[in-house]
């Protein structure tokens, strides 16, 4: 028996192999690179290795865009991309899957940095619902399922107006209104608990602006001690990013929202 | 071929070149193709394998022995740790040949349809494969030369992943 071994076992084989080896493996063929492109690697692949990484740095230096994950040590490990971190605003990371916000949240890209791979995922215009044009994101991987899911709530700007929650999962592909039966009557409150849902506030009464052209070792040296300042490392979220010219560290604790 | 007691039903496969082995029936129920045959009363006195050679068919017998005589996990919800070693470290010894004989039981076990055996086999095939270069997959997997990525194609491939060829 020299014939070749069907593809859906050679797709077998890709299952088991570490995901260096897999990205590698993708000039192997044509088949091998649709395969292993495909979003369905997004979902299986990575989702455990970045946990403990509390600290995403994103700067833009002679139109680079750069990006650090930031141990708790201090420690720096650039991570390389294509993606324009500039324009991207950080949603959540989760189970190593990282969700950023694009041009007022008319798009939100999925990314996963171990395997390089990012989904752009349109966001329904609030056009929609027009009485409730602000708009807040959350997401988060569902650690039963791995199932990447966005959450987006609209409101009105100010008093009385309707709320809307929609819900969108990387598997099914499509977003869905949350009943009004289903909504909680007043305030929402998300935790990082079972289903890893952080939403970041905008308003984190902790976010500090960095000096806008701060240079390496005194950002290390900045961030040092504002992370020391804040001393709730347990419970909170702590994110550098780029934004508006400045550097900003935000904060996020589950008491924000 | 066969050693077992003579009570229990025979099944006899025939291979490629013209070897018959008889086995228990037990042991050819391992075989999802093989058992689904037996079941719809398809399987006369010898099944014919016209693609599987008889080194590759003894090894499957071999395998198919094995794992037909170890106690099934979910006969007792008290297993048995040590025969779930012994059934790792047969599956490892196992495995121990050469990649063209790999790929045919692979390719057989995927006719006959033995999950398990599959399983193995790609485990194994992932496992040695790793560490090797993308040139070096195309010719263990004898890849189309028509599915080719052209040079510029992987040459952009490559640098997408060059963090991946340090």
């Amino acid at each position: 028996m020299s014939d070749n071994i069907p593809f859906d076992i050679q797709v077998d084989i890709m299952n088991r192999l570490p995901v260096k080896s897999l990205m590698q493996f993708r000039s192997v063929s044509k088949s091998w690179k649709a395969a292993i492109d495909c979003n369905d690697f997004i979902r299986r692949y990575g989702f455990h290795e970045v946990e403990n990484r509390n600290f995403i740095l994103t700067y833009k230096l002679d139109n680079m865009d750069l990006l650090f994950n930031v141990d708790d040590n201090l420690g720096f490990t650039p991570i390389i991309t294509d993606l324009m971190l500039h324009t991207l605003k950080p949603v959540a990371t989760s189970e190593g899957v990282w969700c950023f916000s694009y041009t007022d949240n008319v798009m939100i890209v999925l990314w996963n940095p171990s395997i390089k791979r990012s989904v752009g995922v349109s966001v329904p215009s609030y056009m929609d619902q027009p009485n409730s044009p602000k708009m807040v994101l959350g997401f988060g991987v569902r650690p039963d399922t791995l199932d990447p899911t966005i959450l987006k709530i609209n409101y009105p700007y100010y008093g009385e107006g309707p709320w809307y929650v929609s819900v969108f999962t990387l598997s099914s592909g499509r977003w869905t209104i949350l009943g009004n039966n289903h909504l909680p009557r007043q305030t929402i409150r998300l935790k990082s608990s079972k289903f890893k849902v952080v939403l970041v506030h905008p308003s984190s009464k902790h976010a500090v602006k960095l000096p806008k052209n701060i240079n390496f070792k005194n950002l290390v040296a900045y961030v040092k001690k504002k992370v020391e300042d804040v001393n709730e490392t347990d419970s909170a979220n702590v994110r550098l990013s780029y934004k508006d010219g400045s550097m900003v560290l935000n904060v996020v604790d589950d008491d924000d929202v | 071929m066969s050693t077992s007691s003579s009570s229990s039903k025979k099944i006899v496969l025939k291979s490629a070149d013209n070897e018959t082995f008889e086995i228990d029936e037990i042991v050819a129920l391992e075989s999802q193709a093989i058992k689904n045959m037996i079941e719809d009363e398809c399987a006369d006195n010898v099944i014919p394998l016209g693609n599987i050679d008889s080194k590759t068919l003894s090894k499957i017998i071999e395998y198919c022995k094995k794992h037909a005589e170890s106690p099934k996990k979910d006969d007792n919800a008290d297993i048995d740790e040590k025969a779930v070693e012994d059934l790792k470290s047969f599956d490892a010894e196992f495995a121990k040949v050469d990649m063209p004989l790999i790929q045919d039981i692979l390719m057989a076990a995927n006719f006959l349809n033995i999950d398990n055996l599959i399983g193995l086999m790609c485990r194994t095939i992932a496992d040695r494969i790793k560490g090797k270069t993308p040139e070096e997959i195309r010719k263990i997997l004898n890849i189309n030369k028509n599915d080719l990525l052209s040079p510029e194609q992987e040459a952009k491939a490559r640098e997408e992943n060059s963090w991946a060829f340090d």
